[in-house]
């Protein structure tokens, strides 16, 4: 055999099947199914090494605890059910670590143990394992745990580790709450290793509540009390007679390079925004996932927050809505709006790594382009509208629904098929 | 049919840069195989033709002698040199999407067969006037093999009447390992080119063009002078892996699609093989009958890795036999595993001993989407598939399933391992037969 043949024959086992090479083609690309598992596990492996820099070594115990379980749940299905685990531990193991990005820190040792079961057993063997399953299996368990432990996997003051408490310091051990804006200076309460604060997004939630709004503005610019300066004393356009009251929206939130850093309250995986577009770039490089879909999904999420309404109030404190909040201060205002929206979120982790789930996702560029445009608008309506708070892994569950139906009816279109358009009419 | 344009830089969606693995068969100049000892000529190239054996058993025949004769313009068969006829068995033959079986007469050679120089006749075959071109294009012992087996004479007529704007030679050689036309275009570019001027001259066409990968055009210098000479226009076209597949060529080459299942002839355009066009130089202008045809050979225990001539009806696994590694015929991409009866045919275009990508059982389908972004036919593979396990042909047919080319690349990118190739090629079996049954029963 040529030299340059035995190059390109990768030799992983030394047995060949012969079942498995009676029809051609007799070369293979090298990729096989572990390998994607294995390189995206790495992958996800950025996010968790920057949850446990920002949340310490609480972080890592839940990640072992979700990932240890997931393999072992799944090895004793496949034992008592008596049926052969095909590629069931790699990715198990992959569904218990995007599990762990999921949860805070916080939580007690059985809520990912708990979560593990059901991304196993409901999210994914009943469908008949890998390749079968409707929903990503990891927010399968993520949902379960968030609707039987509402206070801990969503409690009102999440906590955050100071500065000097980076790796080593313990989460669970917090000081009095209280507003955080400048976590890199702020030193921790006496005795405690993690101030307890609200995260962003709730604060971000504020602004879709109609009844009682917490705001009077989106940036504080135009209120002339307020401005020391006193030069910008131009009226504000859309709200004429504003006695303010309440703080601003931009004012309350954290510094955005510490958003983009990670250093704000939020699940284990979701804050570190950089390490997050870092990984999902390498798995677009990789081909795993194509760059249209969480394109699409930020994209038609950034279209949702500019448009939909957010409330602020007036002066006697009744509520204010204000459409297209892009516009109503300034396109400056409106992006930095936009942003925060973007950033203090799961949105981005739900975009690179829980919407691209190979199995649930559609297969075509188009259906996939699709799909991301659906979880963005849903994930945004159900925050803007309706005040959920994990909204974009809920919008990515309600997509996996319709899966199946994208792909129905969105496929290449072989020569001498009829556009969907034309085959559409003539049904 | 208008004349289609020609595109030089065209391509098409969906496809794959192959690893190209040529070097060590690339610059072997073409040799010959003299230790061949027995062959088994095969009688049916397909259903609609083939030929009677006119000859016994131990009956002693000389080279040239006609020892079968065809039925519904099959050519005869004559034997290739000075030989006894030992019997009659039956072969497998490359056939339109899987191999099929065919009647044999079994030769023991007394005589070895090489491949002879070209000796061109008088008159030049310019000179030849349309009913004696006709004629001996008619006598002579070519088939066709594009998909199917095609008695030379019925391709000729068919593309006559589906009126054909273009005659494209497909070099596009693109399959790692094969360096068979290669060679033969380096070798015998001339004769390959003159046979496709013969050739476009037999149909009527006006236009013809030689297709090469771009990869491999300095090698092909010298052809642009009987090209020029006979009016062919020369295209390089990209190494996209399949451009070598001819309804994937004709895409590339003239933006035109050819509908599912059916022929590149039903777009207009003609596509032929080089080792056709000598053949066909060889037969008109020359007046020899070729025995065999260039393959190459990678792997055999009595000759290093090359392109050698070997003629129609040799057994594969006399060529190459080996224990360690498996044996296929054609290439790596779209070939097939060699068994006892498997002979040499024209469509053979090269006998590799390869050790195949050792790797997991297939897995379940992960949904990763590869292999419809990959497929050259713009098929959505996974649904396919899924059609293929719940036996769904009809659905499979609305699919389009038929344009499928058989390339191979989504068995290459299927990270899951799954015969996807194997499986859609089933289903296109299928959707063909119920599409036949559908119009008898309309009839
Ligand atoms: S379905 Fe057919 S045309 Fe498409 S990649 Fe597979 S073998 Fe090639
Ligand atoms: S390449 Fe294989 S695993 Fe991926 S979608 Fe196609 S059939 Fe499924």
């Amino acid at each position: 055999m040529p030299a340059s043949e035995a190059d390109n024959m990768p030799s992983t086992s030394p047995m060949i099947d012969p079942s498995a090479v009676s029809s051609a083609p007799f070369y293979r690309a090298p990729e096989a199914v572990r390998t994607i598992f294995v390189v995206t596990f790495i992958a996800a492996c950025g996010p968790l090494f920057a949850g446990i820099v920002l949340f310490g070594w609480r972080a890592l115990v839940v990640a072992v605890i979700s990932i240890v379980s997931c393999a072992l749940i799944e090895r004793g299905y496949y034992a008592v059910t008596r049926t052969p685990a095909l590629l069931g531990r790699s990715h198990a193991y992959l569904t218990g670590l995007l599990l762990a990005l999921t949860l805070p820190a916080f939580v007690p040792w059985y809520v990912p143990l708990i979560a593990a079961a059901f991304a196993i057993i409901v999210g994914k063997v009943i469908f008949g394992g890998v390749g079968h399953f409707l929903w990503q299996p990891a927010l399968v368990g993520w949902l379960a745990v968030a609707v039987v432990f509402p206070s801990v996997t969503n409690p009102r003051h999440w906590s955050l580790l100071a500065r000097e408490q980076l790796v080593t310091g313990d989460i669970t051990i917090t000081g009095p709450p209280g507003e955080l804006r400048n976590w890199a200076e702020t030193p921790a309460p006496a005795g405690t290793h993690a101030f307890s604060t609200r995260p962003p997004k709730a604060i971000l939630l504020d602004l879709a509540n109609s009844d009682q709004p917490a705001f009077s503005a989106l940036a504080l610019r135009d209120i002339p009390e307020l401005d020391d300066l006193g030069k910008n004393t131009k009226p504000p356009p859309n709200l004429p007679d504003m006695k303010r009251i309440k703080p601003s929206v931009i004012m309350e939130m954290p510094r955005i390079n510490e958003l983009l850093y990670g250093a704000r309250a939020g699940a284990i995986g979701e804050t570190c925004i950089i390490v997050i577009v870092v990984a999902g770039l390498y798995l677009i490089y990789r081909h795993y996932v194509k760059w249209q879909l969480p394109v699409a999904f930020i994209l038609s999420a950034a279209v949702v927050v500019a448009i939909a309404p957010v409330y602020l109030a007036r002066s006697g404190g009744e509520a204010y809505r204000v459409w297209l909040p892009v516009a109503s201060e300034g396109f400056d205002v409106g992006f930095v709006y936009v942003c925060y929206q973007l950033l203090s979120g799961e949105l981005m982790l739900a975009a690179f790594f829980l919407a691209t789930e190979m199995t649930c996702r559609p297969s075509t560029t188009g259906g996939q382009i699709l799909f991301g445009i659906g979880c963005g608008i849903i994930a945004m309506c159900l925050r803007m509208f309706l005040k959920v708070q994990f909204s974009c892994f809920m919008a990515i569950l309600a997509m996996n629904t319709f899966t199946p139906t994208i792909d129905a009816l969105w496929r290449p279109r072989a020569p001498g098929r009829k556009h969907l358009l034309r085959r559409l009419l003539q049904r | 049919m208008r004349a289609p344009r020609i595109r030089s830089f065209g391509t098409f969606s969906g496809g794959i840069d192959l690893p190209d693995d040529k070097g060590s068969t690339l610059n072997a100049p073409i040799g010959a195989w003299t230790e061949i000892r027995r062959l088994s000529l095969p009688l049916d190239q397909n259903a609609e033709s083939a030929a009677s054996p006119i000859v016994q058993k131990d009956q002693k025949v000389t080279a040239g002698e006609s020892i079968a004769t065809g039925h519904n313009e099959a050519p005869d068969i004559f034997a290739p040199a000075d030989a006894i006829v030992t019997g009659f068995s039956t072969v497998e033959i490359a056939g339109r999407l899987t191999t099929q079986k065919s009647p044999a007469i079994d030769l023991e050679l007394t005589s070895s067969i090489e491949l002879p120089a070209a000796n061109p006749v008088k008159p030049h075959w310019s000179k030849l006037g349309e009913a004696a071109m006709w004629d001996r294009l008619t006598e002579g012992p070519i088939s066709v093999h594009r998909g199917g087996a095609l008695p030379l004479a019925a391709w000729v007529l068919r593309a006559r009447s589906k009126s054909c704007g273009l005659l494209v030679a497909n070099a596009m050689e693109q399959q790692p390992l094969v360096t068979a036309n290669h060679r033969l275009m380096v070798e015998y570019g001339a004769e390959v080119t003159e046979g496709l001027a013969i050739l476009a001259r037999a149909t009527g066409i006006p236009n013809a063009a030689l297709v090469v990968p771009r990869r491999r055009t300095d090698a092909y210098r010298s052809l642009a002078v009987p090209a020029k000479k006979y009016n062919i226009t020369q295209v390089a076209l990209s190494h996209k892996y399949p451009t070598e597949a001819d309804t994937i060529l004709v895409r590339a080459l003239t933006r035109r699609q050819v509908p599912p299942g059916r022929t590149p002839m039903d777009a207009g355009v003609a596509v032929i093989d080089p080792a056709t066009c000598f053949a066909v130089y060889r037969w008109i202008a020359c007046d020899q009958r070729l025995p065999g045809r260039i393959v190459t050979v990678s792997g055999a225990a009595q000759h290093p890795s090359g392109n050698y001539f070997l003629p129609f009806g040799v057994h594969c696994l006399d060529i190459i036999n080996s224990d360690e590694h498996i044996v296929i015929h054609g290439g790596p991409m779209i070939g097939a595993l060699c068994n006892e009866e498997t002979v040499v045919t024209p469509a053979t275009d090269a006998i590799l001993s390869i050790t195949p990508s050792p790797h997991a059982p297939p897995s379940p389908c992960i949904r990763c989407g590869w292999c419809a972004d990959h497929c050259p036919a713009r098929l959505n593979v996974p649904a396919l598939n899924d059609d293929f396990e719940l036996s769904m042909v009809e659905d499979a047919r609305r699919a389009g399933v038929s344009a499928c080319v058989g390339c191979g690349v989504c068995s290459y990118v299927c990270p899951a391992r799954l015969p996807l190739t194997q499986r859609v090629g089933e289903l296109k079996l299928a959707a063909i037969d119920a599409a036949a049954a559908e119009n008898k029963g309309e009839e």
